[in-house]
Parts: structure tokens; C-alpha cells; sequence
């Protein structure tokens, strides 16, 4: 099982790669509002590269349900227990 | 009853003065009455379909957030989203379909949206709300609403059920439950906002009317310029349009006590279109990104980029047929979903490209809102023609016309050569005053989009009296339906 550290970075590595800035640190109060590109197309090519990333899979309520990074690192905790 | 009419500064006049005075525990049932009250001014058999709606909505919201079984839930909900969906499609396409909108000679697209008078005026909107409210419920964003009545105000709040902003339930149903004393400042301000909304519609989009609608409605008659000019006068019409009722929107929910989400923010200085869209309608365009485009990405998620291009198609031309039954509006979809697969699937090679050029980057801050702007001034042809032969024609006559403007005015001046302007009936006071506004519209939004505030009093009261003036002096007699009423 991964801790939250690693899935921490390891989800940082997919923001840099999604929205293609090596400056992105992830903290668990960032939204959308705060990377210029997260709009809602990159939004799900962000779900996809969390979803391979990680071997898991979400629906559509539980991304929708999401109200910023530390609810998502949550989630994908919750999905690798 | 319009929201430009004596009618209803009195009645709004009226239901605000009783709404202040009411004790704060039966706000919300004299809120439900006066919003019923203003429904049945238009149609009293539809309030009746309204208040049905509402109680479908209410019921299965209720339901779905008892339930555990998933696969109950799903499927309440998807009872619910067909049951509320039925009237709209039933009244607003079968409707105007059996109604001959597309095959009207005469411009029908654009004089007959309400072919049988009045019809469910405000279903656009409502059902959209109630269908939120559902969904929400069902992705637990919110918890369902234990009083009718609050569901009820929600979804026939009579400022927002012309036009809109369609509002999410969440942010209004916290309001409704939790009124507040009146506070002046708000009511100030709503009146404030409804002047300028009236300044739009009255002194800018109306008197623009007076050259686009024949433009647009015998466009044979007209020389290649002056479609163009038509074309692009249009643009600014529709925004003073739409954002004017929404300002009164807003600005008669405020004078109640009550927040209303934006619905624009300076568009056509959007530096693309999926910028673009960010700003024009966008209680409309969240809407459909949560509740059509997020889900259909999320089930095409493992096409690649054809699941990308299919829900954009989709998305858009959604956007397109919420205005009604007729292929311009198809169109008009089709040709943003274009724009906006073009621009997702480039985007990272733009992005890289302008990156290493850093002096184009810089340029393309100005040139980007240009190009955006013409984009969506080609696809507002679509929108507002007659029918797709009406369209084609203004769109390549307009080229035609715009290439040779420029080519006359190398040969003859500008005198003669630029739009012909003497074929409009446009005196060069008219053009004065209408530019004039338009720029004063801007000026206005400048200084709400930079949150300026002007604390002088003379200062302030002197440009309300400047509005109201304006109003009085160049507003167009006679002033005419809101356009998105229609929708």
C-alpha cells in the first residue's frame, strides 16, 4: 500500500505532466481557480493520467464530487486501500 | 409580463415595498406567491406544468437521497431527468417544428419563437434548474430540500424565470433558507445594476436593432457591406441584449435580498474561444459542462481524442439547439464544436510554439480577442439568419463585400467607398448616439471587471442621471422583447 507521501508526489509528477509546468507543487487547498490550465477538457485528461497512474478507475460522482487536491489525494487513497 | 414595461417597475415596485415590510418567516411564501403572480401574467395554464415539474423534482430528490441501492438511485434518476425533460422537448421542439419554424419564408427562426403566443415561457430555464437540483441531490453535492415551498420559489424565483442566470440550487436554497434583514446597500445596488441593464437594452441593443433587423431579415436587399456591418452590429446587440435583461435580472433579485450568479464577463475580449465560452452565458456554459460534456468525457474517457471531439460535438451543438428547433442553431453548435477541437487538439503545440517566439506571445494578447471576436461574430450569422441559405449568403456576401469596402476605399475615399451607410436609414446623430452608448457600455464594464468603485457621490449620481437621461432621450420607442426571452 502507498502512503499519502507518495501518492503526494507521485500526483504532483502527473499535474506537471498534464498541464506541461515543472513549477506545480500540489497542496491540498488547490482548486482549479489556481492553475491557469485546468480547465474542464484538461480536467479529465488529468483524471485518465491519475487513472493509469494508478491503476485505478473513478466514476463520474466521485470526480464530480471533488472540491480541490486534498479531497482527490484522499480519494485515490481510498481507491488503493 | 416584459421586464421593459411600466408593468413591471410597478409590480417589482410593489412586490418589493410588501416583501420589506413582510415579517422575515413568511418572506419566502409572499417570495412564492408574487413569483407565481408574475407567471400567471403570461400563461396561468402553464404555471400549473410548473408547479408539476417542481413537484416531480422535489419528490424524486427526496427519494433518490433515501435510497442506498445504487442501482435504484440511477435509475429514479434517470426517471426524473426524462420526466423533467418531456414538457421542454414536447413544447419547445415538437412545438416549433409542427410549427413551420424551419420552413418559414419569412424569417421565421427568428419572429416566431413563441409560435402559439406566450407558451411555457421560462422552460429553458426552469427545467435546467430542476434538473441541477436532481443531480446534484444524486452526486451528493447537496442535500435534498426537506420544504416544497423553497424548491417552488427556486425554480419560479420570478426575476431569474424570463432569462435566467440559470442558478445551481445549492447557492439558492442557502439563501432562501437563510434570509436576511434587508440590507439597503444590496437593494441599492440591484437598482443600479437593473439602470445600466435598461441602458443596454434600451439606448444600445434596441437602437442597433433598428439596423440589423432588416438587415438580417431581407439580407437580398442589402450590398455585401452593409451585411458585414449588419453582421458584426449584430454581435454588439445580442451582448447589450442579453446582458442588459440579465442585469435586470440580477439587479431586481438583488433588490430582494437575493444573489444571482454572473452570466458575462467582457466575452469578446476573450483571447479564444474556449476563453470565450467561459464568459458569454456562463451560467448556461457551466451548466452544460457539469451535466452533459463531464459525463459524456468521462464515458468516451478511453476513446482518445475521438471521445474528446465527440463530446465537444455534442456539448456544442447542445448549446446550439437549447435555443430552439432550427438548423441555423445546429449549426451554430457545429461551428463552435469546430472552433474548439481545433483549438484542443492543437493546444499543446501552440502553446510550445508561441513559447519559443516570445515577441508573438506578446502580440498575441491583442490579436487573440481580434480573431476570436470575428470567429464569433461568423457564428452569430448562423444564429440570427432566417434559415442556413440566409446565412450562407450573408456570410460569403459579407466577405465578398468587406474585401471589396477595402478596395473602394483605395479607389473613391472614405466618403463613398466603406459601408454605404446612406442605404440604412442611420442619421450620423444616430451613429453617434449608438457607438457613443456602446462605448459608455464598455466603460462601465471596465470598471466592474476592475472593481472600481467611484466613492464621489456628485460623481456617481451624475452618471445615473446621465443613464437615466440617456433612457429617456435615445432610448427606442417602442423597445422590443428581450431576444433570450424567447428561448
Amino acid at each position: 500500500m502507498q502512503t499519502e507521501q507518495t501518492i503526494r508526489e507521485q500526483l504532483n509528477q502527473v499535474f506537471r505532466e498534464v498541464f506541461d509546468d515543472d513549477s506545480i507543487e500540489i497542496s491540498d487547498e488547490m482548486t482549479a481557480a489556481d492553475v491557469e490550465e485546468w480547465d474542464s477538457l484538461n480536467h479529465i485528461n488529468l483524471i485518465v493520467a491519475v487513472e493509469r497512474t494508478f491503476g485505478i478507475r473513478f466514476s463520474t460522482k466521485e470526480v464530480n464530487g471533488l472540491a480541490n487536491v486534498g479531497e482527490f489525494i484522499a480519494l485515490i487513497s481510498s481507491k488503493l486501500r | 409580463m416584459l421586464f421593459n414595461s411600466l408593468d413591471f417597475a410597478a409590480f417589482l415596485a410593489l412586490v418589493a415595498c410588501g416583501y420589506h415590510l413582510c415579517p422575515i418567516r413568511w418572506r419566502r411564501w409572499y417570495l412564492l406567491a408574487s413569483s407565481y403572480l408574475f407567471y400567471f401574467t403570461w400563461s396561468v395554464g402553464f404555471a400549473s406544468l410548473l408547479l408539476a415539474v417542481t413537484g416531480v423534482a422535489f419528490v424524486l430528490a427526496k427519494r433518490i437521497a433515501d435510497r442506498q441501492d445504487e442501482r435504484v438511485r440511477r435509475q429514479l434518476l434517470a426517471v426524473a431527468v426524462v420526466v423533467l425533460l418531456l414538457p421542454l422537448l414536447a413544447l419547445k421542439y415538437l412545438g416549433q417544428l409542427s410549427f413551420g419554424l424551419i420552413q418559414n419564408p419569412h424569417g421565421g427562426a427568428w419572429v416566431s419563437f413563441l409560435p402559439s403566443g406566450v407558451a411555457a415561457v421560462g422552460i429553458s430555464y426552469y427545467t435546467f434548474k430542476l434538473i441541477s437540483y436532481v443531480v446534484d441531490v444524486y452526486w451528493q453535492r447537496i442535500e435534498p430540500c426537506h420544504e416544497f415551498g423553497s424548491v417552488a420559489i427556486f425554480a419560479a424565483f420570478f426575476p431569474q424565470i424570463l432569462s435566467g442566470p440559470i442558478q445551481r440550487a445549492g447557492d439558492f436554497l442557502g439563501q432562501i433558507q437563510n434570509l436576511e434583514a434587508t440590507r439597503p446597500e444590496l437593494i441599492a445596488s440591484g437598482l443600479r445594476l437593473m439602470l445600466f441593464g435598461f441602458f443596454k437594452k434600451l439606448v444600445v441593443a434596441d437602437r442597433l436593432g433598428v439596423v440589423v433587423d432588416p438587415v438580417f431579415t431581407h439580407p437580398h436587399q442589402w450590398s455585401g457591406s452593409v451585411l458585414a456591418l449588419g453582421s458584426y452590429l449584430f454581435a454588439i446587440q445580442l451582448y447589450a441584449d442579453f446582458s442588459g435583461i440579465t442585469d435586470i435580472a440580477i439587479g431586481a433579485g438583488r433588490v430582494l435580498g437575493f444573489h444571482s450568479p454572473p452570466n458575462f464577463d467582457s466575452p469578446f475580449y476573450a483571447e479564444n474561444i474556449q476563453d470565450f465560452w467561459r464568459r458569454w452565458h456562463m451560467s448556461l456554459t457551466s451548466w452544460l459542462t457539469d451535466y452533459v460534456f463531464m459525463p459524456l468525457r468521462m464515458a468516451s474517457r478511453d476513446w482518445g481524442q475521438l471521445g474528446l471531439v465527440a463530446s465537444l460535438v455534442i456539448n456544442m451543438v447542445a448549446v446550439g439547439v437549447w435555443h430552439g428547433a432550427a438548423w441555423t442553431f445546429v449549426a451554430f453548435g457545429l461551428i463552435h464544436a469546430s472552433y474548439m477541437a481545433v483549438l484542443s487538439l492543437t493546444l499543446r503545440r501552440r502553446k510550445r510554439f508561441l513559447q519559443q517566439r516570445p515577441v508573438l506571445q506578446r502580440m498575441h494578447r491583442f490579436i487573440g480577442p481580434l480573431i476570436t471576436f470575428n470567429l464569433v461574430v461568423v457564428s452569430l450569422i448562423f444564429f440570427r439568419a432566417a434559415d442556413l441559405s440566409d446565412a450562407w449568403y450573408i456570410l460569403s456576401h459579407a466577405c465578398e463585400g468587406m474585401l471589396g469596402s477595402v478596395a473602394r476605399v483605395a479607389h473613391r475615399g472614405v466618403e463613398h467607398g466603406v459601408w454605404g451607410l446612406s442605404h440604412l436609414r442611420w442619421s450620423p446623430g444616430d451613429v453617434v448616439v449608438v457607438f457613443g452608448a456602446a462605448l459608455i457600455m464598455e466603460a462601465v464594464h471596465l470598471l466592474q471587471r476592475l472593481k472600481v468603485a467611484v466613492d464621489l457621490p456628485l460623481v456617481r449620481w451624475a452618471g445615473y442621471f446621465a443613464l437615466g437621461f440617456a433612457i429617456l432621450l435615445w432610448g427606442e420607442s417602442g423597445s422590443k422583447q428581450f431576444i433570450y426571452v424567447r428561448f
